[in-house]
């Protein structure tokens, strides 16, 4: 990408950073609840600017404390998925590599289990969360030998760890009672259906966090994508990148996997798609991971919340969305690049 | 070594797993030099050339460059100093030649920020320098083994090394291409810009291009007094029949054509 773009590609690329934005505005006039577009953009407008307008308090509640903040969780969830991902596949150099890959899924989906069968009173989001990077921090562990961690111990240690948390998964779901199970399976599937106010307040500042770092170290990525001996050549440092790279990444996925559940897809396949379209140089692919995530993720949520007669959990539309724009590409792009 | 400048490598040994690999290895590299490591399959040719650029470290022994311990270099300051181009090239992603040109910049180009203008001006050089300019858009994973060896001349060369290490830098190279980069690294030493260690496997090549070739052999792991080096220095008293038997095990004989030697098997 350093080089001339394609003029449409450059087109394409400002859409796509411009992308979120269209995807929220859009969102907010969607939902069950029929309000008028001219009442919500009346509602908008007034409230930038501070001022009360006479809608009924429904309408506001609606937009203000239900679609809003659903948008504005489907967006985090959806940047810091792609970004996560991205990153992932860059510290393993390998296209099949999602942001679960070190047990991240299992070992929330473990801590949320156990929270709603043991201790309903405790907040899923805290034991998700710690179990998640607890997950990850095992797999690092197990696979770090002598000061280095190579991705093939890192893959396999990962491939051990989820198989371990999803046994204790299915300890908990034999032992518990069907309306816990119900709620595991429903949070196992992920949505976006109780965001709020306060969900995004407790996650937006680990995920910010991971996010931020991944992007200001993005060109490193091209640097450890190469290999290990072939980045410690130039100077880098690649252990010390791997685990920098393997922390931001987690703290993304993590925070908002704790809070909206285990939705797939996403952080596998957004990177792909824009590596397919805009080339593997991690300078244009982590901000293209983020807007375009984070649109993806809203614009799947807004079928999954009103595309149908009920509400479907968006782990299961993001699939069914995502595969077949997948295809196309990777039919369009010969291979997707990958050799 | 006196005046101090260049490689100093002093007793290097290095086992993997208990089985020695190098044992002992002494030897002194001026600067502005070609110097070229010779020897069959695994007799430490790449180990060594690792060694020197300190991404192995030695099981005991120092590696001197420019009187500087090099285990006590920061990995910034010996990639400013030193390029290494490793022997086998992989990439899964199909980025760009540029992009991984790109990253021998690395040591010169702050954490959190990205190649700049000069960064870009420079790896576009060293593309020129090696000939490769015109594929500089080309994915990295998609052009032949012979363009992705020249890339990774080209990245090495974008760290603005004053030593340069090649592993059998002409393995996947055309006839053409193999002479083309010989030279290349050969003018490099010459107009003073680099010293250059590289391993070869062609004793014609070596014959050719070095100022110093450095016969080597496979050590019995067993034998602990038994050293790796069979001659060093000027590559004619090197490169006899007698030295050739004990590192390869095979009889050849030496020919003289037009002030050349040659070395053919019999």
């Amino acid at each position: 990408m350093v080089g001339s773009p394609v003029p449409y590609k450059k087109y394409l690329y400002i859409f796509l950073i411009i992308s979120p934005l269209i995807a929220m505005v859009l969102s907010l006039f969607i939902g069950k609840f029929t309000i008028s577009p001219d009442d919500i953009i009346q509602m908008v407008i007034f409230n930038l600017m501070g001022a009360e307008t006479s809608h009924p308090s429904v309408y506001k509640t609606v937009v203000f404390e239900v679609r809003l903040p659903r948008v504005l969780l489907g967006m985090l969830a959806g940047a810091s998925l792609s970004v996560s991902g991205a990153a992932f596949q860059a510290i393993f150099r390998n296209p099949l590599v999602s942001p679960y890959i070190l047990g991240l899924s299992s070992g929330a989906a473990f801590g949320a289990a156990l929270s709603i069968a043991l201790a309903p009173q405790f907040p899923v989001q805290l034991s998700a969360l710690f179990f998640s990077l607890l997950a990850v921090g095992f797999a690092y562990y197990i696979a770090t030998s002598r000061g280095s961690t190579p991705v093939i111990s890192l893959l396999l240690a990962g491939v051990i760890v989820s198989a371990v948390f999803d046994s204790l998964l299915s300890i908990i779901q034999m032992a518990v009672n069907e309306r816990a199970l119900q709620s595991i399976v429903y949070w196992l599937m992920g949505s976006l259906a109780t965001a709020s106010w306060s969900k995004i307040h407790s996650t937006l500042p680990l995920a910010l966090a991971g996010c931020a770092v991944i992007y200001l170290l993005r060109w490193r990525l091209n640097v450890l994508a190469l290999g290990d001996e072939e980045a410690r050549s130039v100077g880098m440092n690649p252990e010390l990148y791997k685990a920098v790279f393997v922390v931001a990444a987690s703290l993304a996925a993590s925070s908002v996997v704790s809070v909206v559940g285990i939705i797939g897809f996403v952080g596998l396949v957004i990177p792909h798609m824009m590596r397919m379209i805009f080339g593997p140089d991690h300078t244009h692919l982590i901000p293209l991971c983020i807007t375009f995530g984070a649109a993806f993720m809203v614009l799947v949520d807004d079928i999954a919340r009103s595309g149908m007669g009920f509400e479907v959990p968006v782990g299961v539309i993001t699939t069914l969305i995502g595969a077949p724009f997948f295809a196309y590409l990777l039919r369009s792009t010969r291979s997707g690049g990958w050799e | 070594m006196i005046s101090g400048k260049g490689i100093l490598i002093d007793g290097v040994s290095l086992s993997y797993n208990g089985r020695s690999v190098l044992n002992n290895i002494c030897m002194e590299i001026e600067k502005g030099r070609v110097i070229t490591l010779l020897g069959p399959n695994g007799c430490g040719k790449t180990t060594l050339l690792k060694v020197i650029n300190g991404l192995l470290p030695p099981t005991s022994g120092r590696v001197y460059v420019d009187c500087r311990d090099t285990s006590s270099m920061k990995p910034g300051e010996m990639a400013k100093l030193m390029g290494h181009v490793p022997q086998a090239q992989r990439s899964t992603f199909p980025f760009t030649i540029l992009d991984v040109v790109l990253t021998g910049r690395f040591s010169y180009i702050s954490p959190l920020s990205k190649p700049g203008e000069r960064d870009i001006e420079k790896a576009y050089r060293a593309l020129e320098m090696v000939g490769a300019l015109h594929i500089a858009d080309r994915p990295y994973n998609q052009v032949s083994g012979g363009e992705r060896q020249l890339a990774m001349i080209a990245r090495a060369l974008a760290q603005e090394p004053s030593f340069l290490l090649l592993d059998e830098p002409t393995s996947y190279l055309d006839f053409r291409n193999q002479i083309r980069i010989l030279k290349t690294v050969r003018g490099f030493a010459e107009s003073g810009l680099m010293t250059v260690v590289m391993s070869l496997h062609d004793p014609s090549h070596a014959l050719m291009f070095s100022d110093r070739i450095v016969l080597m052999r496979k050590i019995d792991g067993d034998c602990s007094d038994m050293n790796n080096v069979v001659a060093m220095g000027e590559p004619v008293s090197v490169m006899t029949p007698e030295n050739i038997r004990k590192a390869y095990g095979i009889d050849v004989e030496m020919l003289e054509i037009k002030g050349r030697r040659l070395l053919f098997p019999l």
